[in-house]
C-alpha cells in the first residue's frame, strides 16, 4: 500500500473510532441531564382505567361487569405505580469516559492481531491494468485472458482480438469462454473459415473428443468458405466414422492424407489413425485423437477444469456428484495422491450415505 | 383420516407429468407409481422425493418401482423392499414405531399439555376482589395527578 | 484500504457491543451510563454499516484478495448478483445478521423513548450481549474480510439458483424478521430481570413483534415464490429444513402477537407471552444454526464445517438457555392477571397459542427428530411432506376452524350462542361453497371440498370480525357508520390478516387439488393440450447470457384457438460452476398460472431435435402468495395504529378515547 493510502486508512479508522467515542460521551451527557419524565407504564395503565370509565359513562358495560373490570384495571394501575420507583443514582462519568477511550484502543489491538494492516485492496480492474502493462511472457494464460477480456469490452467489434482472447482462454482451460469469444468473432466475420474451424475444435474438446452436432455445424460452415481446409475435413470424416459410415470417412481421410505435404507434422498421426480404423473398424479412442491437434493444451485444459471443480468443491463441498466426478477425473489424470485425498475427504463427508460411498468407490476403482 | 390424506396427496396426478420416456402404459399403474414416488426420498439429493428429482439415482429408483408395480407387487411390498434395501431413510414418511414415538407424539403432547395448562388457568382465575377504600383513595390520587 | 477499514470496523463493532452490554447493564440505575450504552449501540450499528458497505464494495469490484469474494463471486456475474453475493455466502450473511442485530439495538435506543429507563437500559444490555456473541463468532470464526495471500484470477461464483431477483431481496427481509424478534427477546429478558411484567410491557413488545412477524411473512413468501419458479417443478413449499427453520419463528411470532394482546388488554397470561417472546427468537437462532451447521442438507443451506456449526449451537445454548432458566426462575412469581371463563376471548387466544405451538412443535420434530434418532441408535430416517401432511395439517385445521369464533367472543366471558349466530352467515357460505365444489367436481375430492369450505369460512369470518366490531345489524345505521369510521387500525389489521389466511387456504386447496401437469417431448411445431389450454413449441433458440449459455424455447399458449400468451422458458448452463438451471416461463391468467419449463434436449424417433417440455396449469395459485402478503399488510396496518406509535407517556386526546374504547 502506498504511503498516502496507509495514512488515509489510519485516518479513516481513527475518525470512525472518534465518532463512536463521541456518541458514547454525548449521549451519556444528554441522558444524565434529562429530567425524569415519570414512569410511562403508570400513564398507560391510567389511560386504560380512563377507557373503562368512558365505557361505563356511555353505558356499554353492564353493572356487574363494570365493578369487576374496574377493580382489575385499578389493581393493575396500583401495581404499576408500586413498581415504578426505580432507584436512580448519579455518577459514572469516569466509567463512560474510560469506555469511550478504551473501546477503540482494544479494537485497534485486536485488529493488529488478526487483521492485515497495510494490505491494499485488489479490485479486478486494477489487477488487469497491471497485467496489461506487464511483459506478456511473465503472465499466465488466465491472466492474459482476463486482460484481453477487458480490452475486448472496449472494442467489441475486433474479430482478431476475440480470436486471441479465445486462444488465451483455451490455454487457461476456459473452453466455454473460448467458444463464447469465437462465436462473437464469427458474428463479426461470418465468412472467416478459420474462426468456424476453431469453434468446431473447441466444441470437440468440450465434449471430450466427440464430434457433436454443434461441432459438425461449425466445421460445415468452415468448409463452406474454405473447401480445402484440413481440420474441418478431418473432423467431419471422424464424425462419419463415429456414425458408422466408416468407408465414407476413411475415404475422406485418405484423400486428405494424399493432399498433405510430405513434411506436414500431421501426416504420421493421421496415417496411424487410418491404419487403426482399418484394423478395428471402429473410430479411434478420443484420447488418441485429441492428441492430434494439441495434446499438451488438451491436457492442460482438462487439468484446468479439474482444478476448477476441486476449487468449487472446496468452497461448497455439499455436492456428492461433484465429488464422484472429481475422484474419477484425478484417476484419469493419473494423480493417485490427489485422488486418494479427495476420496478420503468425500468419504468422511458422506459417511452416512451408502449410495454416495458406493459411487465414490466405483469411481476410484474404475481406472486403477 | 389417514387414507383421506394420502388420497389428497394423490390428487396431483390427474395427468401424469412424469418423463414420457419412463411412463408406464397403464395410467392406473402409473398413478400408483407416482403416488409411491412422492413417498420415497432421493437418497443423494438435498431433501427431494424421487418424483421431483432429476438425479440419476432417482431415475434408477423410479425404474425399480415401476418394474415392481408391473410385476404385480403391492405398495406395501414395494415400501418394505425399499426399506430392506436402503433403510428407513428411503421413506419420507417415517414408520409409526416405538423409536419414533417422540416424532409422532410430541405435537400431540404439546396440545395435551397446553390444554391442561388452560384448564388449570381457568380454575385459578377467581373473580377479582373489589377495591378497598384505601385502594380507591390511591386510585383517585393517581388519576388526579394526570388531570393536573 | 476499504477492505481493511471494513475489517477494522467489524472488530470495533464487536468491542462496542461488549461496551454496550456492560454500560447498559450498569445504566439500569445510572442514567449517565444508560446514555453511554445507547451511544455504544449507535456506534456499533454505524461501524457495521461501514463493514457491510466495504464488503459490498469488494463484491462489486471483484476484489478476489478477499476470500469470501473469491469463493462466492465471479467477474461475469451481473451487478445485482454481485451486490447480493455479499449476503449470499455464509460469512456475508453473518454480517447481515449482525447488522440487523445492531440495527435493532440502535432502534431500541432511538424509538425506546417511551420505555421506563431501567427496562430500556436492560434491553440494550441484552441486545448488546446477543450482538457481542454473534459478532465474536463472525470476527473469530467466520470473518468475511479474511484475505487471500494469492488472489485467484477468477472467482468460484455463486450457485446460479441463487442468482435471482427474489432471492437477492429475500434474505434481507428474512433476516430483518428473524432478528426483529431479538428485540422482543431482549425486552422479555430485561423485564424478567427487572421483575416487572404487566400490560404496559405487553404493549411495548407489540410493535416490535408486528414488525418482525410482518417482515418474516414477506421473507418467507418471497422464498416460497423463489422456490416455486426457480426450482422448476411448480412446488411452493417443500418442508425443506431451511423453510421449516423460518416457519417455526413465524408460528411462534403469530402466537406471540395474539398472546401479547391478551396481556395488554387484560393483564392476563404474562407467562405465556414471555415464553413465546423468548421462544420466537430462540427459533430464529435455531434457524440460523440449522442453515449453517451442515447437519442438514438443503438447497438453501450454507455449507460450513461442523466445528463452526457447534460454535453456533453453543451461542444458541447460552442465549436461549439463559433466558429460559431466568423464565423458569421468575415465572412462578408472575401475577396471573384477571380471571376468564372457558368461553371468552382469552380462552380463544389461549387455544390459538396452543395450536400454533403444537404446529411449531410438529415442524421442529419433523426437522430435528431424524438427527436425534441418528444420535440415539444410529438409524437414519426421513421426515418429509407425508409426515407434515399427517401431523401439521390436522393441527392447523383445528385452529382454522375455531379462528373466526375468537373475535366474536367478549373478554372475560363470551356468549357462545351469540357468536355462533353472528357467524351463521359465514357458516352458510362456507358449507354452500363446499357442497358446490363437491357437486361440481368428482366426489372423491371430499377433502378438497372441505378445504374450500374452510377457506370461505375464514374469509367470511374475517368480514364478520369487522361486522362484529361495528355492531352491524344490531345498532342503528348511523351508529354503525360512526363506529366504522372510528375503527382502530389494529382492528383492520387483524381482519386483513385473517382474510389473507383464508385466501391462502383457498389457493393452497385449489392448487393442490386441481393442478394439471404435463410432460412431453416436443419438437418445434408440435402442440399438446394442457387442460383447457394448448401449448405449441414454435422454436428453440440459443441465448448468450452474461455468465451463462441458454437454450430458449418460444411457446405459444392458446385457449379455444385464441393466443393468450407467449412463453419463453430457458434451460441455462453456467460454466463457472458447471450447473444447469431452468428458467420457468409463467403466463398469468387472473388468479391462475400456466407454468412452463424447458428440459433437456432429446431426439424424436425420426432423429429431429426435440425437448422435454413440462407444463403445469396451477389454478388460483396466485392466492398462495397474495394471501401471505395480505397478512403482512395486515401487520403493517396494525403497526400504523396510533395507539402503538403513541408513546405510552403521552396523554391521549379526549376525542380519541371513545374510538379506542370501541376496540
Amino acid at each position: 500500500m502506498s504511503l498516502w493510502l496507509t495514512v488515509l486508512f489510519w485516518t479513516a479508522a481513527a475518525l470512525l473510532s472518534a465518532l463512536a467515542g463521541w456518541l458514547v460521551l454525548a449521549l451519556a451527557r444528554r441522558r444524565a441531564a434529562a429530567p425524569d419524565a415519570g414512569d410511562p407504564g403508570v400513564a398507560m395503565h391510567r389511560r386504560q382505567l380512563a377507557e373503562i370509565d368512558d365505557l361505563v359513562a356511555r353505558g356499554l358495560l353492564s353493572d356487574t361487569e363494570q365493578a369487576e373490570v374496574r377493580a382489575e384495571a385499578g389493581k393493575r394501575l396500583l401495581a404499576a405505580d408500586d413498581a415504578a420507583r426505580p432507584v436512580t443514582l448519579g455518577g459514572g462519568r469516569r466509567i463512560a469516559t474510560a469506555a469511550a477511550v478504551l473501546t477503540p484502543l482494544i479494537a485497534f489491538g485486536v485488529y493488529l492481531w488478526i487483521g492485515a494492516p497495510g494490505r491494499a485492496d485488489a479490485p479486478m480492474a486494477a489487477r488487469i491494468a497491471a497485467w496489461s502493462k506487464a511483459d506478456p511472457d511473465t503472465l499466465t494464460a488466465a491472466q492474459v485472458a482476463a486482460a484481453l477480456t477487458q480490452v475486448a469490452k472496449k472494442t467489441p467489434n475486433d474479430a482478431r482480438l476475440l480470436e486471441l482472447l479465445a486462444k488465451a482462454r483455451m490455454d487457461s482451460g476456459d473452453l466455454f469462454g473460448a467458444a463464447k469469444a469465437l462465436r462473437a468473432a464469427a458474428r463479426i466475420e461470418p465468412r472467416n473459415p478459420a474462426l468456424w474451424n476453431q469453434l468446431g475444435v473447441v466444441f470437440v474438446w468440450t465434449s471430450g473428443g466427440e464430434v457433436g452436432p454443434d461441432a459438425r455445424a461449425a466445421f460445415a460452415e468452415a468448409l463452406r468458405f474454405d473447401p480445402g481446409a484440413a481440420s474441418p475435413r478431418y473432423h467431419l470424416a471422424l464424425a462419419d466414422i463415429a456414425d458408422g459410415k466408416t468407408a465414407q470417412g476413411l475415404a475422406s481421410w485418405r484423400t486428405l492424407l494424399a493432399g498433405m505435404a510430405a513434411d506436414d507434422p500431421n501426416r504420421p498421426p493421421l496415417a496411424a489413425e487410418i491404419a487403426e480404423v482399418e484394423r478395428t473398424g471402429k473410430p479411434p479412442a478420443p484420447q488418441q485423437q485429441a492428441a492430434a491437434p494439441a495434446g499438451a493444451d488438451m491436457d492442460q485444459a482438462i487439468r484446468g477444469m479439474v482444478d476448477g471443480l476441486a476449487a468449487r468443491l472446496e468452497a461448497d463441498p455439499n455436492d456428492p456428484e461433484g465429488w464422484v466426478r472429481l475422484v474419477r477425473a484425478y484417476g484419469v489424470l493419473g494423480e493417485a495422491g490427489k485422488r486418494d485425498a479427495a476420496l478420503a475427504r468425500a468419504n468422511t463427508l458422506y459417511k452416512d450415505q451408502p449410495q454416495v460411498l458406493a459411487a465414490l468407490k466405483a469411481a476410484s476403482e474404475k481406472v486403477q | 383420516m389417514k387414507r383421506l390424506l394420502i388420497a389428497l396427496a394423490a390428487f396431483a396426478c390427474i395427468a401424469a407429468a412424469s418423463d414420457p420416456s419412463e411412463r408406464m402404459a397403464d395410467p392406473a399403474q402409473e398413478a400408483r407409481a407416482r403416488n409411491l414416488f412422492r413417498q420415497v426420498r432421493c437418497l443423494v439429493c438435498q431433501n427431494e422425493s424421487i418424483d421431483d428429482s432429476t438425479a440419476d439415482l432417482a431415475h434408477d429408483l423410479r425404474q425399480v418401482i415401476r418394474e415392481q408395480i408391473a410385476a404385480g407387487r403391492t405398495d406395501a411390498e414395494i415400501r418394505a423392499f425399499l426399506v430392506a434395501r436402503y433403510g428407513e431413510f428411503a421413506l419420507l414418511k417415517p414408520a409409526v414405531s416405538a423409536p419414533n414415538a417422540a416424532l409422532w407424539g410430541a405435537p400431540i403432547l404439546v396440545l395435551l399439555v397446553g390444554g391442561g395448562l388452560l384448564v388449570l388457568r381457568l380454575r385459578q382465575g377467581a373473580a377479582t376482589a373489589a377495591l378497598s377504600p384505601d385502594e380507591e383513595a390511591r386510585l383517585a390520587q393517581l388519576t388526579r395527578e394526570e388531570r393536573d | 484500504m476499504i477492505v481493511e477499514l471494513g475489517a477494522f470496523a467489524l472488530i470495533l463493532a464487536l468491542v462496542l457491543s461488549i461496551a454496550q452490554t456492560a454500560l447498559s447493564a450498569a445504566g439500569a440505575r445510572r442514567p449517565l451510563l444508560a446514555g453511554a450504552g445507547e451511544g455504544a449501540a449507535y456506534g456499533a450499528f454505524i461501524a457495521l454499516v461501514v463493514t457491510f458497505g466495504a464488503l459490498i464494495h469488494a463484491f462489486v469490484t471483484s476484489d478476489f484478495s478477499v476470500a469470501n469474494v473469491a469463493n462466492n463471486s465471479h467477474t461475469a456475474k451481473p451487478l445485482l448478483y454481485r451486490v447480493a453475493g455479499a449476503w449470499g455466502s455464509h460469512e456475508g450473511s453473518m454480517v447481515l445478521w449482525c447488522l440487523a442485530l445492531t440495527g435493532f439495538g440502535a432502534a431500541i435506543a432511538w424509538f425506546g423513548q417511551g420505555l421506563p429507563r431501567d427496562l430500556k437500559a436492560r434491553s440494550l444490555a441484552v441486545q448488546g450481549a446477543l450482538g457481542a456473541l454473534f459478532l465474536a463468532y463472525t470476527v473469530f470464526a467466520s470473518n468475511p474480510m479474511a484475505r487471500l495471500a494469492d488472489p485467484p484470477i477468477e472467482g468460484a461464483s455463486l450457485n446460479p439458483l441463487l442468482q435471482d431477483p427474489a432471492l437477492a431481496i429475500h434474505p434481507p427481509m428474512l433476516y430483518l424478521g428473524y432478528v426483529g424478534f431479538s428485540v422482543v427477546f431482549s425486552l422479555a429478558v430485561a423485564a424478567l430481570i427487572g421483575g416487572r411484567i404487566d400490560a404496559a410491557w405487553a404493549r411495548w413488545i407489540r410493535p416490535w413483534t408486528l414488525a418482525a412477524w410482518g417482515l418474516l411473512t414477506i421473507g418467507i413468501t418471497l422464498g416460497s415464490f423463489w422456490a416455486y419458479y426457480e426450482l422448476g417443478w411448480g412446488g411452493w413449499w417443500f418442508w425443506d429444513p431451511v423453510e421449516n427453520a423460518s416457519f417455526m419463528p413465524w408460528l411462534m411470532g403469530a402466537a406471540l402477537l395474539h398472546s401479547a394482546v391478551v396481556t395488554e388488554k387484560r393483564g392476563a397470561l404474562p407467562g405465556w407471552t414471555l415464553f413465546l417472546a423468548i421462544a420466537a427468537f430462540t427459533f430464529s437462532m435455531l434457524g440460523a444454526f440449522l442453515v449453517r451447521s451442515g447437519v442438514l442438507t438443503s438447497v438453501h443451506a450454507f455449507a460450513v464445517d461442523p466445528e463452526r456449526g457447534l460454535l453456533l449451537l453453543g451461542i444458541l445454548g447460552v442465549a436461549a438457555g439463559g433466558a429460559f432458566a431466568l423464565f423458569a426462575w421468575r415465572a412462578p412469581s408472575l401475577s396471573p392477571g384477571g380471571g376468564f371463563k372457558p368461553i371468552s376471548r382469552e380462552s380463544a387466544m389461549v387455544v390459538n397459542n396452543i395450536v400454533l405451538t403444537a404446529a411449531a412443535a410438529a415442524v421442529m420434530f419433523g426437522t430435528l427428530f431424524p438427527l436425534i434418532r441418528e444420535a440415539i441408535d444410529g438409524q437414519t430416517i426421513s421426515a418429509g411432506p407425508p409426515y407434515f401432511n399427517l401431523i401439521f395439517v390436522p393441527i392447523m385445521v383445528i385452529g382454522l376452524v375455531l379462528l373466526p369464533f375468537g373475535p366474536m367472543l367478549a373478554w372475560k366471558r363470551g356468549d357462545a350462542l351469540g357468536a355462533a349466530q353472528r357467524l351463521g352467515f359465514a357458516a352458510l357460505l362456507a358449507v354452500g361453497a363446499g357442497l358446490l365444489t363437491l357437486a361440481v367436481v368428482s366426489p372423491r375430492k371430499a377433502l378438497a371440498s372441505f378445504g374450500v369450505a374452510l377457506g370461505f369460512w375464514l374469509l367470511a369470518g374475517a368480514v364478520a370480525e369487522i361486522g362484529e366490531r361495528v355492531r352491524a345489524f344490531r345498532v342503528p345505521w348511523p351508529e354503525v357508520r360512526r363506529r366504522f369510521g372510528g375503527l382502530p387500525r389494529g382492528a383492520w389489521g387483524s381482519s386483513l390478516a385473517h382474510f389473507g389466511l383464508g385466501l391462502f387456504v383457498l389457493g393452497a386447496c385449489f392448487e393442490t387439488a386441481w393442478k394439471i401437469e404435463l410432460a412431453e417431448v416436443m419438437e418445434a411445431g408440435r402442440s399438446v393440450p394442457l387442460g383447457a389450454y394448448e401449448l405449441t413449441l414454435d422454436k428453440v433458440g440459443v441465448v448468450d447470457g452474461p455468465n451463462y449459455l441458454a437454450e430458449q424455447g418460444l411457446l405459444t399458449v392458446r385457449k379455444g384457438g385464441k393466443v393468450v400468451c407467449t412463453a419463453e422458458p430457458e434451460r441455462r448452463f453456467y460454466p463457472a460452476g458447471g450447473q444447469t438451471t431452468q428458467e420457468v416461463a409463467i403466463c398469468y391468467r387472473g388468479l391462475d398460472q400456466v407454468y412452463i419449463t424447458l428440459g433437456e434436449r432429446r431426439a424424436t424417433a425420426q432423429g429431429q431435435p426435440a425437448w422435454l417440455v413440462r407444463g403445469y396449469f396451477n389454478p388460483w395459485v396466485q392466492l398462495i402468495f397474495l394471501g401471505p402478503l395480505l397478512m403482512a399488510l395486515g401487520g403493517a396496518v396494525s403497526l400504523s395504529d396510533r395507539r402503538l406509535r403513541l408513546a405510552p407517556g403521552q396523554k391521549s386526546k379526549g376525542g380519541r378515547k371513545s374510538r379506542e374504547a370501541a376496540a
